[in-house]
């Protein structure tokens, strides 16, 4: 009866990837697929048996090393779950437009066994219910992350990928220190479990415990100031590894965040928050300003990516109801829309070798469908009503208002270039007279090729990820009944936590639907 | 002082775990004499047998109870020393799965003395961690030493070699001398050489740093913790490591990088931790900040080292600064972690030298961080081992090191030496810089000569990186390294702990434990 489901949905991966290592090259593809798809069967068959309740569920216990109290502790609540299910669609779609990369290195089974080893790091992370754990799935992140950005990128690969995991380990190295401290701080017998840390750390302890941790949460989010190895490792890496580095990677530093933040550490999280929601604010504007500028279209999704992680940040630190609903929904849609926006930004740079967004104009006329998915993911990120990303944001920064007006007035002049950069991007590559590369001469079969639109195949993974836009910009009822009851037991503490936002959403998301 | 020296027939059951390898190390030399040069490549087998056998006395002494202590209190075979053993034996038989096919590869032609030297060198080693008085402790010393300053000049015709041993041997006869120095002042104060003579004497006995036998003990203990940190080789006596472990045939290397480093880390525990447990005020801090020294020193060097072999020397040092840090905690949640720490970095250091022995099989000289390139290309499963030695080396979780370090750095914190923690913490991220950039060169870079991108960049990477040697490309780094049998099943030994006790340590944590006295 009791399928141990948590360490199926965090092994499986790793296994598989493992296991992939042995199968010949033309195999590896197939195999990683396979895994991926199951793992997102199973990670669904989780979200479905999950109760709408506040409780931690699908718990494992075994004792790992009793020579030092630790344990190997894995629950979901409300908030995991939901990432849980998420990392699994990302592994999944990420793997399916791996095609290119694969085909173009003569390290096909490192890479998928790479891609998967980084998903059982990502999903430990979410899953585990003790502080050791989920460093230890923290760290066990950055391994695959490092070698996938540095073997498989682009031609200045070695720069981002030493960037990366020189900011990532100074951060994890850090919350290390957090750890022991941590562990040291509080009496023993705890093994440092969330249940027994909430309401326990000493409080002349927490502050610098806490921004022990906050340091590997900033760099992992990523907060501004420390966010300058991500425009370099999201747009070095291929698709694929941005897709699960912005996707999914950087929602464990939020989750971070909001564990440790909200839960564990609440008086500093308190002390802490208008700084944090400082930087927050300050990431915002400058990385929606910075995508603006920006010639490369990966760079310029990794600089929207960035400022709309800040978003979720400042909703978390707004530590009210509004605030923190809204940035659990957000950490959702913004990786289910930069997903797709880095797919799309894949599919298009594969396609004609090149990122540089001054070369590209009036696609449209030749790939109409793959316009119309664009359009969507675009309207998605700059948070349309009806899509997935509207009522997250709106929450978060109803948030950040009710904690500081000045802050969320000035997060909220986002919009302004978000919608703007977004727009640009879209128009430059879609719309206007059809550039050089696009209007190609006719004649060689390869040029045929390219004026056709994009292919079921390819669309497929995309569509998967627009129709779940569509599904939680209309329906998101689902959410709140999860979430909300998981908050609610995260912020007990703090005692200022009501459920009603949530059911804002539920009212706002009938309405779109009538 | 009358002195009565009594063996009973009891006192030579403890010598189980050193009387295999005495036999075996004595039939080599017999057999050697007997064979034909072409077939003394065999004699590695006798000597793996010693150390199994050895082994197996081991495992007979940590079944057996009863009273640890033989031959009037010279030789202790408590857990303690049982832990060390362990450590010492299964470095020694990597080294000795390695060795075949390097040392054919170096033209050494005296396989039997080699194997013999190697032998006595664990001999000595194993005595160390089973002594109980300061003569045995100098005995093992010197047993362990002398075959050493051998091996380490054992490759014919090279300058390096000679300079190896020579180094070796002058600075370690120095060493010597002080340790001598200090034992002597010790037995002096005291008035006695059995340990635990010597804390039944302090322990009744009051003394200041002026009066009485005070300025004698207080000097010995500084020769002490002088002689045996350089035998660690702890900042600021460690300039003999990256030139003799350059020298020295990689597989003596590996050997001495954690075997003589477990067994001086075992005196080290004996005699500050246990022996002078109750007067740890007076040399506390002096190891505290030798802890602190090394642990910043060691990785800021090896940061420097563009030479592979030289970068795993100094982060020997870094190793030695952590573990340190277990005995600068004086407690026996700081010797747990002390233990921990020798076994995990026993497995993973002597991997990760034994890829370098692999390699320079294939090249002439020392190797180069670029004689690393393309590496995953070339021989992905010899990329791959190195790559899980080195992420254990820098400690990341998943591979043991990460236990290692944990259990050191939460001795520290919770003895409420905190600030050892932190220094150890941030020394590691330098630790990340050099570890992690041979497995940029062994994954990002494309073997020599793939294909034209290469050289650019190349060049970036020597702008980005420093390594201005690295310039140099040879033929020979763009075929796949072909593994002796015995390096393939050492390597696969060394990895499977690493990753084992990486995720299940718990069994070798409680060993640790018992072995420090903990439940």
């Amino acid at each position: 009866m009791n399928f141990p489901i948590l360490s199926a949905l965090i092994f499986l991966p790793a296994a598989g990837g493992l296991a992939g290592t042995l199968f010949p090259r033309s195999a590896a593809r197939m195999w990683a697929l396979g895994v991926s798809a199951i793992e997102l069967i199973l990670a669904v068959y989780a979200g479905f048996q999950f109760t709408a309740s506040g409780a931690v569920q699908f718990t494992e216990a075994q004792p790992w090393i009793p020579g030092l109290g630790l344990n190997y502790t894995l629950g979901a609540d409300g908030v995991s779950v939901f990432l849980v299910i998420l990392t699994a669609l990302l592994t999944f779609t990420a793997i399916s437009v791996s095609a290119e990369v694969s085909q173009n290195s003569d390290k096909p089974r490192l890479f998928y066994f790479l891609m998967l080893f980084l998903a059982t790091g990502i999903q430990g992370v979410f899953l585990a219910q003790n502080a050791f754990l989920f460093y230890v799935f923290w760290e066990v992140m950055l391994v695959p992350a490092y070698l996938l950005v540095g073997t498989f990128g682009g031609p200045r690969r070695t720069y981002a990928a030493i960037k990366f995991v020189l900011y990532t380990a100074v951060g994890s190295l850090l919350m290390l220190a957090g750890v022991i401290g941590l562990n040291a701080a509080v009496s023993g017998g705890t093994g440092m479990s969330f249940a027994q840390l909430a309401g326990h750390v000493p409080a002349n302890a927490q502050l610098i415990l806490f921004l022990a941790f906050a340091a590997a949460f900033a760099v992992k989010s990523p907060l501004f100031p420390f966010h300058s190895w991500a425009p370099d490792a999201y747009t070095e890496a291929p698709a694929p590894v941005t897709v699960m580095l912005a996707g999914a990677m950087s929602k464990t530093g939020v989750y971070g965040f909001l564990r440790f933040g909200a839960a564990i550490f609440p008086q500093a999280a308190k002390q802490a928050a208008p700084y944090i929601a400082v930087l927050a604010v300050i990431g915002i504007l400058y990385s929606a300003v910075q995508a603006l500028t920006q010639s490369d279209m990966k760079r310029l999704l990794a600089y929207s990516s960035i400022s709309h992680m800040n978003v979720i940040i400042l909703g978390i630190f707004a530590l009210n109801t509004f605030g923190l609903e809204g940035s659990v929904l957000q950490m959702l849609n913004h990786g289910v829309t930069t997903g797709a926006l880095f797919i799309i930004a894949g599919y298009i740079e594969s396609r004609y070798a090149t990122r540089s967004l001054r070369r590209f104009g009036g696609m449209a006329r030749q790939t109409p469908v793959l316009a119309v998915v664009f359009c969507i993911a675009a309207l998605s990120s700059l948070g349309l009503p009806g899509l997935n990303s509207f009522s997250g944001e709106f929450l978060t920064l109803l948030g950040a208002f009710q904690a500081n007006a000045v802050l969320g007035a000035l997060a909220t002049l986002v919009i302004i270039p978000a919608a703007w950069y977004m727009l640009q991007f879209f128009q430059g590559v879609m719309e206007g007279p059809e550039s050089d590369i696009i209007a190609q001469p006719n004649g060689t079969a390869a040029a045929r090729a390219k004026s056709a639109d994009i292919s079921f195949a390819a669309l497929l993974p995309m569509l998967l990820l627009i129709a779940l836009m569509l599904y939680i910009g209309l329906a998101p009822a689902f959410l709140p009944d999860r979430i909300g009851p998981t908050l609610t037991q995260f912020t007990a503490l703090s005692g200022q936590f009501h459920a009603s936002g949530l059911r804002i959403i539920q009212i706002m998301g009938r309405q779109s639907a009538l | 002082m009358n002195f009565i020296y009594t063996v009973s027939n009891a006192d030579w059951g403890h010598l189980l775990a050193l009387a295999p390898l005495v036999v075996t190390t004595a039939l080599t030399m017999l057999i050697d004499i007997f064979l034909p040069a072409k077939a003394r490549s065999a004699l590695v087998a006798v000597a793996l047998a010693g150390v199994a056998g050895s082994g197996a006395g081991v495992y007979m002494l940590y079944q057996s109870s009863g009273n640890v202590l033989a031959f009037n209190g010279m030789i202790t075979t408590d857990h303690l020393a049982l832990f060390g053993s362990v450590i010492i034996l299964v470095t020694t038989f990597l080294s000795l799965l390695i060795a075949p096919g390097y040392i054919e590869r170096q033209g050494v032609a005296q396989q039997g003395e080699y194997y013999t030297l190697v032998q006595l060198a664990a001999l000595g080693m194993l005595l160390l961690t089973s002594a109980a008085s300061l003569m045995t402790i100098f005995l093992g010393i010197e047993l362990l030493s002398l075959p050493l300053y051998i091996l380490c000049a054992f490759s014919p015709g090279q300058t390096k070699a000679y300079e190896s041993g020579m180094k070796y041997f002058m600075l370690s006869a120095f060493a010597s001398g002080f340790l001598l120095y200090g034992m002597a002042l010790t037995y002096g104060a005291t008035g006695t050489t059995q340990l635990a003579g010597i804390q039944n004497f302090l322990a009744n006995h009051q003394f200041t740093l002026t009066s009485g036998f005070g300025p004698y003990f207080i000097m010995g203990m500084a020769l002490l913790i002088i002689g045996l940190s350089f035998k660690v080789s702890a900042i600021p006596f460690h300039a003999w490591t990256p030139d003799v472990y350059e020298g020295a045939p990689t597989p003596i290397t590996a050997m001495m990088a954690s075997g003589t480093k477990t067994a001086a880390f075992v005196v080290f525990i004996r005699l500050f931790t246990e022996t002078f447990g109750s007067v740890t005020a007076e040399w506390q801090g002096i190891i505290w900040a030798l802890a602190i020294i090394t642990t910043i020193g060691g990785n800021i060097l090896a940061a420097t080292q563009t030479n592979v072999k030289r970068m795993l020397a100094y982060s020997g040092v870094a190793h030695a600064g952590y573990m340190l840090i277990g005995v600068a905690v004086a407690n026996s949640l700081g010797t747990a972690g002390v233990l921990t720490y020798l076994a995990v970095y026993a497995l993973m250091n002597t991997g990760a030298f034994g890829v370098l022995s692999a390699l320079e099989q294939q090249i002439d000289t020392n190797v180069g961080l670029d004689d690393l390139r393309g590496l995953a290309s070339r021989s992905p499963l010899l990329a791959a081992a190195m790559a899980i030695f080195l992420f254990a080396l820098a400690g990341i979780p998943g591979a043991a090191g990460f236990i290692g370090k944990y259990t050191v750095f939460y001795a520290a914190a919770v003895s409420g030496h905190i600030e050892l923690t932190i220094i150890g913490v941030l020394a590691s991220a330098a630790g990340f810089f050099y570890y992690l950039r041979v497995i940029w060169m062994m994954y990002f870079v494309p073997p020599a000569g793939s294909s034209a991108e290469s050289e650019s960049l190349h060049a970036e990477i020597i702008s980005a990186g420093g390594s201005a040697a690295a310039a140099k490309v040879s033929i020979a780094t763009a075929a796949a390294v072909a593994l002796p049998v015995g390096a393939t099943i050492a390597l696969f030994i060394a990895a499977v702990g690493v990753i084992g006790f990486g995720i299940a340590p718990a069994e070798i944590i409680q060993l640790a434990r018992n072995a420090a006295g903990l439940p």
